[in-house]
């Protein structure tokens, strides 16, 4: 099959290098080894040589994949750097196991083609939709992408996601069909839904197997011949485009740029354009992929890294501009700089009230790298000291508290998450609140925040997505059949609806057939009502959630129920009521046991007995007390994780 | 006071009170009782873990005299070991012989036990005696002897009046034989005796528990214990079932089976004085009384345990490990007893409350102010407090206790809460 597609094989490397890159740069560091030949021969800033591109595919794809081949076949990583790289990677278990790309970086690599030397600059990007802003900057950054798809999967809802990304920053883009080696490849099908759902031609496809190196010669050719090179002059006044960054240990922060205009070198005195705090270069290079500065520093249409100084990656803001400072800086920043705001709240306990200053520091460790993470002390009488955090999305949030568990060694208490309402008051006034329980009672109206939902499926699940998608509020606004087997919906929805477990439903429904991505809209009233959980008469502030009145009833029987079913029993009758303004709408109890054993207990016995009693207590003092009733930690965590 | 001055005076208290590691003067009184354990049994009952050694039926009476020969002395010379310990003296106010089956035993060995226990620690004149013993396992002669030798209470292992269930639970006796034994200490002048009722065993109804009840009260025993089967693992219950299912009867019937015993026992007379003790007024047990007063005590003989200057310690219960202890030793400090838990004042307060709680004495107030400190006396005071009113009766604010049968009931988890709540 492959010989009949006109493929030849290459010859790759004997090792395969598997996936995660970016991440292997940062290992790589520091500099043991100049890079000086490689350096020296680049083009002296000829630009019709370079090429600044991303690649852009749905989650498991190929991205990392081909990204990796693109590197062996230009000799930018060679195999003995490729086994240092995997055993780099052996600490990045995260983001492997998730499949995912959490951090973006850039690789330049030197590509011979008919005897000329091409600068190519790769720019990876985040997989997956919580990170769509840095995804935007980043192909802001370039100038043309690489569409991957996986041609026995099909274009996904985060393709297109992604090309419209890249459609809205004037990319290049062409497609790169992958696995087309895999049995169940459907290369056909997948390229008419690609001339359907996206307007590409199939023609200008190229087809290939990143795994097994097929086609990456083609795949070069492609970036050299069909995307633009830069444009601009190292003569005009300093533009760099932030698209990246992170927080090194021994480094301090390292700021990926795109010159979009004049020059960057050490010693520059530079200006951050939205905050106008200065900085004075410390050192510009490269990863090829080891870090490797560069003396003549950068020039406009170039990409590169920049060390000055900054304390953490949130002083120099992705999608910020970067020029010098005083005299000869550019009078207005680079356009769609924008604060990201996180979308998504919980609260963030430690289990042991004591790990709360352990908590603390993780947490600001991991604020040095994660720009996007919003956090600010939160107390509950109940859950004692923690933090109420704010993500840019449910996966965000689960990688940031996965994290802080895993790397930081926290054992953590997280409640359900929602998102930030806006409160009108009686006076008028509006309060933006991200925390249920602090929704006051009294009240005009409550604005929750809407977002657009993109669906790609087979239309045999169609009917019983928008089911799914209606009983989660949303409003169906169209329905495209894009090909005899694919159709794509747009849905309008509460992002509250989001955020829980839609994501899951919808693979359970499609069984696997279908993918969504969504975007911010705007705020909308509705007849939003804060529910209040008492257990045992005593309320659970953590568990306070805003439903809609209509709903609440329903809402409220199966919280109650849920929690009925996870609080362990005791020695009395627990009631469990869900209320809206004071009045029961739901309720549920939990009997009493009948007995604990009656053993004797005789001299023999007291250090047994005291044993066992023991481990109850400190099963108990893990719990948080609710009144007089002990509700185990993992209860909030199952709470949150209701299927609807 | 604002979050963090409460927070601040919290840990102050925290720290003075673990500050307090050493235990209270009760707990380095002279010992006054002992325990003293005899491990042969004919068979092994099937919900047994106890340190035991089979003699079986069949075993040569050679053989058998030699084993106990052999234990008696180890005993003897571990008791003979005691005189050197130094410790300050208080005469015996019980002694009891646990088991195993001690009724298995000669009254010779059993007197000779008592005598050097009376000489090394001093019997009190009226000591309580007891000495377990298992029905089909003396005559009439024999009960006599025991009488003749000191003992002056008796433990008939009766567990059930059911024949299946005996047979189910692997006693070596019948039923005709419970009444014979009970009719044979009688006649021994042994007037004050114990029995055992199991509840909860495999198949066991409703019906067979009360059966086995109405048996128990016709025969007018002066004090009776009633507990529920554990599955200890490694016995033969634990092989054939497992806790919380069929055949072992529903946590509603065995708390049925609990709550009919308390209430008809009270009904008869009997004092239900701790959570699975009864008695007729006048007739508690002395020496189970010391435990659940958290007082020392001695323990001698295989896998026995002693609770002396705040160390339990649980003697080996394997006979070779046990004999080599003893044999090795040539005065009390050659006794190994390895500490396993510095007992700290902690671990005396919480076991103060557990063992207290066990009673229906209840904890007295007064008692934990003076024993430990007023503060404790007051956290313990506001957990009970919170519990339900028909689990836990306060009298006047100086006493607390659980009540019978339902605070009893739902003892483990009234006393987890309370220590949860102490400020360790």
């Amino acid at each position: 099959m492959i010989t009949s597609l006109g493929l030849r094989r290459i010859s790759p490397p004997s090792k395969v290098w598997s996936g995660g890159w970016r991440r292997g740069l940062s290992g790589l560091l520091p500099s043991r080894e100049k890079e000086t030949e490689r350096i020296s021969k680049d083009p002296d800033l000829d630009l019709s040589k370079i090429r600044n591109f991303s690649i852009i595919a749905h989650v498991d794809h190929g991205k990392s994949t081909l990204a990796d081949q693109l590197m062996r076949f230009t000799n930018t990583v060679d195999a003995r750097r490729l086994e240092d790289g995997q055993q780099i990677l052996d600490d990045m278990d995260l983001e492997r196991e998730r499949g995912i790309t959490i951090k973006m970086r850039s690789v330049r690599m030197n590509y011979m083609n008919r005897n000329e030397n091409y600068q190519l600059n790769l720019i990876d990007t985040p997989g997956h939709v919580d990170f769509s802003y840095e995804v935007s900057r980043s192909l802001a950054a370039v100038e043309g992408a690489l569409l991957v798809i996986d041609a026995s999967q099909g274009v996904q809802a985060q393709t297109v996601a992604n090309v419209d990304l890249a459609i809205e920053n004037d990319l290049e883009i062409f497609t790169v069909l992958n696995k087309i080696d895999l049995p169940h490849a459907e290369t056909d099908k997948v390229l008419k839904e690609l001339e359907v759902v996206i307007g590409l031609d199939p023609k200008d496809a190229i087809l290939i197997s990143a795994k097994k190196g097929f086609g990456i010669d083609k795949v070069l050719e492609g970036v050299v011949d069909r995307i633009p090179h830069p444009t601009g002059s190292s003569r005009e006044p300093l533009k760099a485009l932030v698209f990246d960054s992170y927080y090194d240990v021994y480094k301090g922060v390292v700021v990926f740029v795109r010159l979009k205009g004049g020059r960057l070198r050490k010693g520059d005195k530079i200006q951050v354009m939205s905050s106008k705090s200065k900085y004075t270069v410390e050192e510009v290079g490269t990863f090829t992929p080891n870090m490797t500065k560069l003396d003549k520093g950068i020039s406009s249409g170039e990409v590169g890294y920049v060390m000055c100084g900054a304390k953490q990656i949130g002083d120099i803001p992705v999608g910020d501009t970067i020029t010098l400072s005083g005299e000869g800086g550019a009078a207005e920043p680079l356009p769609g700089y924008k604060k990201v705001k996180p979308m998504v709240f919980c609260g963030i306990f430690p289990i042991d009230g004591d790990d709360f200053k352990k908590l603390q520091t993780s947490v600001e460790k991991l604020k040095l790298n994660d720009a996007s993470l919003d956090y600010q002390v939160d107390s509950s009488s109940a859950l004692g000291m923690g933090f109420r955090c704010g993500f840019l999305g449910l996966l965000h949030m689960d990688i940031v508290i996965e994290r802080l568990e895993r790397e930081y060694d926290l054992s953590l208490l997280c409640t359900t998450p929602s998102v930030t309402y806006r409160v009108v008051q009686l006076d008028g006034s509006i309060e933006e609140l991200s925390n249920p329980s602090l929704i006051p009672k009294d009240l005009r109206e409550i604005q929750e925040p809407f977002v657009k939902v993109q669906v790609m499926l087979s239309p045999s699940k169609m009917g019983a997505v928008i089911d799914l998608f209606r009983s989660r509020r949303a409003t169906l606004l169209n329905t495209s059949h894009l090909s005899g087997e694919r159709a794509q919906l747009s849905f309008e929805m509460p992002l509250v609806e989001v955020i829980t477990d839609l994501h899951d439903s919808l693979k359970s429904v499609s069984r696997g057939y279908a993918s969504m991505d969504y975007q911010m809209s705007d705020y909308r009233p509705q007849a939003l009502v804060k529910m209040n959980i008492t257990v045992a008469e005593t309320e659970v502030g953590p568990l306070s959630t805003v439903v809609p009145r209509s709903d609440a009833h329903r809402r409220g029987k199966e919280l109650c129920g849920k929690l009925a079913e996870l609080i362990p029993r005791h020695q009395f009758k627990i009631s469990v009521q869900a209320k809206v303004g004071g009045k029961v709408v739901a309720s549920d109890h939990i009997n009493p046991f009948r007995k604990d054993v009656t053993s004797k207990c005789y001299g023999g016995d007291v250090t047994r007995k005291k044993k066992l009693l023991d481990k109850q207590k400190k099963g108990k003092k893990r719990m948080r007390q609710f009144g007089r009733v002990d509700v185990p930690n993992d209860v909030f965590r199952q709470i949150a994780k209701i299927k609807r | 006071m604002g979050r963090l001055d409460m927070k601040t005076a919290f840990a102050a208290y925290v720290k003075e009170s673990v500050g307090r590691s050493s235990a209270s003067k009760v707990i380095s009184q002279p010992p006054h009782a002992a325990y003293v354990h005899i491990p042969f049994c004919r068979q092994r009952c099937h919900y047994c873990d106890f340190p035991i050694v089979v003699t079986g039926d069949h075993l040569e009476v050679e053989k058998r005299a030699n084993l106990h020969e052999n234990y008696f002395n180890a005993l003897i010379r571990e008791i003979g070991l005691e005189s050197t310990s130094g410790r300050p003296r208080r005469a015996l106010t019980s002694v009891y012989f646990g088991g195993g089956t001690p009724s298995l035993a000669s009254a010779r060995d059993i007197s000779n036990v008592l005598r050097t226990l009376d000489s090394v620690v001093g019997l009190e004149s009226n000591c309580e005696v007891t000495l377990e013993m298992d029905p089909g396992t003396f005559d009439l002669a024999k009960a006599r002897e025991f009488q003749s030798i000191g003992i002056n209470r008796a433990s008939v292992g009766a567990q059930t009046f059911n024949p299946e269930l005996l047979k189910l639970c692997g006693r070596a006796h019948s039923v005709d034989e419970i009444y014979q034994a009970v009719e044979n200490i009688r006649s021994a002048g042994i007037q004050n005796f114990s029995m055992d009722l199991i509840g909860g065993l495999p198949t066991q109804s409703l019906e067979t528990f009360q059966g086995s009840l109405e048996e128990l009260i016709r025969l007018e025993p002066s004090h009776l214990s009633v507990y529920d089967l554990i599955i200890e693992n490694g016995t033969k219950f634990a092989r054939l079932y497992s806790a919380g299912s069929s055949p072992l009867p529903s946590e509603e019937d065995t708390s049925e089976m609990y709550r009919m015993a308390s209430l008809r026992l009270q009904e008869a007379s009997y004092v239900h004085y701790e959570t699975s003790s009864f008695a007729l007024e006048g007739f508690q047990s002395a020496h189970n009384q010391t435990y659940w007063r958290n007082e020392p005590y001695f323990g001698f003989g295989l896998g026995a345990a002693s609770f002396l200057d705040g160390n339990r310690f649980k003697r080996d219960g394997r006979m070779g490990g046990y004999m080599d202890w003893v044999s090795t030793a040539s005065k009390y400090e050659d006794l190994e007893m390895p500490v396993e838990e510095v007992y700290t004042f902690q671990t005396e307060v919480e076991e103060f409350i557990m063992l207290g709680l066990r009673t229906a004495e209840g904890l007295d107030f007064e008692e934990l102010s003076r024993r430990f400190d007023e503060d404790i006396a007051k956290n313990v005071f506001k957990s009970l407090k919170g519990q339900e009113r028909h689990h836990v009766h306060l009298e006047d604010g100086l006493l607390a206790r659980l009540t019978s049968p339902e605070g009893f009931l739902v003892q483990n988890a009234i006393i987890v809460d309370v220590l949860k709540n102490l400020p360790f």
